[in-house]
């Protein structure tokens, strides 16, 4: 069985899936910002379905402290019981979902910003990267596109929850992916470099 | 309940990604990967550098700790992590780590709190903790005295600092100084060539109204603001900075109001032990004022070794045992880090 887990998105999204491709268990948070507290339940069903014999996860692109979430998990479980894995573009799971073929997938990025990548027959072309709306718009013009494709019509607006990602797609990437000679690295694709402004190095003093 | 429960521990609440592993009251490994190098050229830590060297530490840093103690997975009775207090984004790395490798391994994971793991890393010393204890826990983000009854379920917080901890006061008067971040080590380095006395630095919440009202609080921000004022002076003057009196007085002005607030606890409270626990309790003056202080005043001092009392691993991991052993309830699959968490929650539920 292959383990597959997302936390790129507003919620941790899991699925388990067993070679001959039966979808084992699907399932998703239901709260945002809490990938920390909702991600373990949802592996603990996934694993009661079986043994994983590889794992994969989205490595984003997405919000930082979520992403690394899933990252650390698939890391920590893949060192514990000594099997792969491999990482997974999240926008490629949204144009599986979404059934893209040729075009481009969006996630709302925040900041005016948004996540995208194109595709051909299914394939990933060029990206992920960030842009600005207006930016994006231009790449994309009058191609199709999917995902949080609103923000673009609408740019002052933010995406109403941001698309959630469908385990069943996920599960389906991952397949390929753990499958693939060259796998993905299962580490983040963050895009942006971390904020670092003096005001907020001077305060950031912790514990 | 086994008599020496082997339990691995992880700390990421800061700028550390710690690992540590112990037997009951037996250190297996105590494994640091820290990323202080990386926030030393912006004066202090940034929480989204630490997070993510969090993640790319955690893995090396479990493999490493795991063949420093010499064991294998399956033989863990339990996995340890720091719930909070901390930053965020950092916590969250290690709890999902922990959560991950419990599940793994089908073993309970125990979410702990970070001060009172700061408490529990002295029963690594050669003998237990003892309980009572009165304990001082300083570092970067705290400066408490605690009433530790119980280390797993009574904790009783009896003071704190009302504005800066004294370990950002070391952090600040040493940028003050021209001294490295982070600061302690450096202003302590330092301070050994300089006179204690030199300078008379303000003790805060030591006399008449103030102390009746904050008997057992700290405050060092008035005294941060001294010594940047007693520079400023002395540069208006045209005089050079006498780095070494400076850093000597200020320290001894810290380590004084610390040791005194802490003997005068144990003494008005009957506590027989004083445990010191947090970052900088490294610092050599505060220690050996401790013990000087504490002989007089008939107060057993209990001090870790330094490597012990900055963050680290080891530190949950022996919390996390003494948890196993008096048959604590592990947490729930869903616990969350808590940024905030107070130091009366030793365990998650």
């Amino acid at each position: 069985m292959i383990l597959a887990l997302d936390t790129a998105g507003p919620y941790p999204v899991v699925a388990a899936v067993s070679a001959e491709e039966d979808i084992l268990f699907a399932g998703s948070g239901e709260r945002t910002r809490a990938h920390a507290e909702d991600l373990a339940p949802l592996l603990r069903e996934a694993l009661s379905c079986g043994e994983p014999s590889a794992v994969a996860v989205g490595r984003g692109p997405g919000a930082f402290t979520g992403l690394r979430v899933g990252l650390v998990a698939a890391q920590t479980l893949g060192w514990a019981i000594n099997i792969p894995v491999a990482g997974v573009c999240s926008l490629d799971v949204v144009a599986v979902q979404f059934g893209l073929s040729d075009g481009w997938a969006v996630l709302d990025a925040r900041r005016d910003e948004v996540y995208l990548a194109q595709y051909q027959r299914g394939i990933r072309l060029d990206g992920p990267m960030v842009l600005s709306k207006s930016g994006a718009q231009e790449r994309i013009d009058d191609q199709p596109a999917v995902g949080d494709t609103e923000l673009l019509r609408q740019p002052d607006r933010r995406a109403r929850g941001g698309t959630s990602i469908d385990p069943n797609a996920l599960a389906a990437v991952a397949l390929v992916a753990c499958q693939s000679r060259s796998p993905e690295p299962p580490e983040p694709d963050y895009l942006r470099s971390p904020d670092v402004t003096w005001s907020a190095a001077n305060s950031g003093r912790s514990i | 309940m086994p008599d020496e429960p082997l339990v691995l521990g992880i700390e990421t609440s800061c700028d550390e990604t710690a690992v540590g592993i112990v037997a009951g009251h037996r250190l297996l490994a105590n494994t640091i990967a820290s990323s202080a190098d990386e926030h030393a050229r912006f004066g202090g830590i940034v929480p989204e550098v630490a997070s993510r060297a969090h993640l790319e530490a955690m893995v090396p840093t479990l493999q490493r700790a795991c063949k420093t103690a010499g064991i294998s997975l399956p033989d863990l009775d339990a996995i340890a992590v720091t719930a909070g207090p901390g930053l965020a984004g950092a916590l969250v790395v290690g709890v999902s780590a922990a959560k991950s490798l419990g599940l793994a391994l089908g073993k309970p994971v125990y979410g702990v709190n970070h001060l009172a793991s700061h408490v529990a890393v002295d029963g690594l010393s050669g003998s237990p903790v003892p309980e009572p204890a009165a304990a001082l826990l300083v570092s970067g983000g705290h400066s408490s005295l605690l009433a530790v009854t119980d280390l797993v379920d009574d904790i009783v917080p009896l003071g704190a600092t009302i504005d800066d901890a004294a370990g950002e006061a070391f952090d600040k008067v040493a940028r003050l100084l021209g001294l490295p971040f982070p600061g302690g080590p450096h202003i302590d380095e330092v301070a050994q060539g300089g006179d204690p006395s030199a300078i008379d630095f303000p003790r805060g919440l030591t006399g008449g109204r103030d102390l009746q009202r904050h008997r057992y609080d700290f405050s060092f921000s008035g005294l941060k603001t001294a010594v940047a004022r007693w520079v400023e002076q002395c540069r208006a003057e045209g005089r050079q900075v006498p780095v070494a009196d400076v850093a000597a007085s200020f320290q001894e002005a810290v380590a004084d109001v610390l040791v005194r607030k802490a003997v005068m606890l144990c003494s008005e409270q009957g506590f027989d032990h004083l445990i010191l626990g947090g970052g900088v309790a490294a610092n050599s003056r505060l220690r050996s004022l401790a013990e000087q202080k504490c002989e007089g005043a008939g107060v057993r001092l209990r001090i870790p070794a330094p490597g012990l009392c900055t963050d680290n691993g080891a530190m949950v991991a022996a919390l996390g045992s003494l948890a196993v052993s008096r048959g604590a309830q592990p947490s729930e699959d869903d616990f969350p880090a808590e940024s905030s968490l107070p130091v009366d929650v030793a365990l998650m539920s």
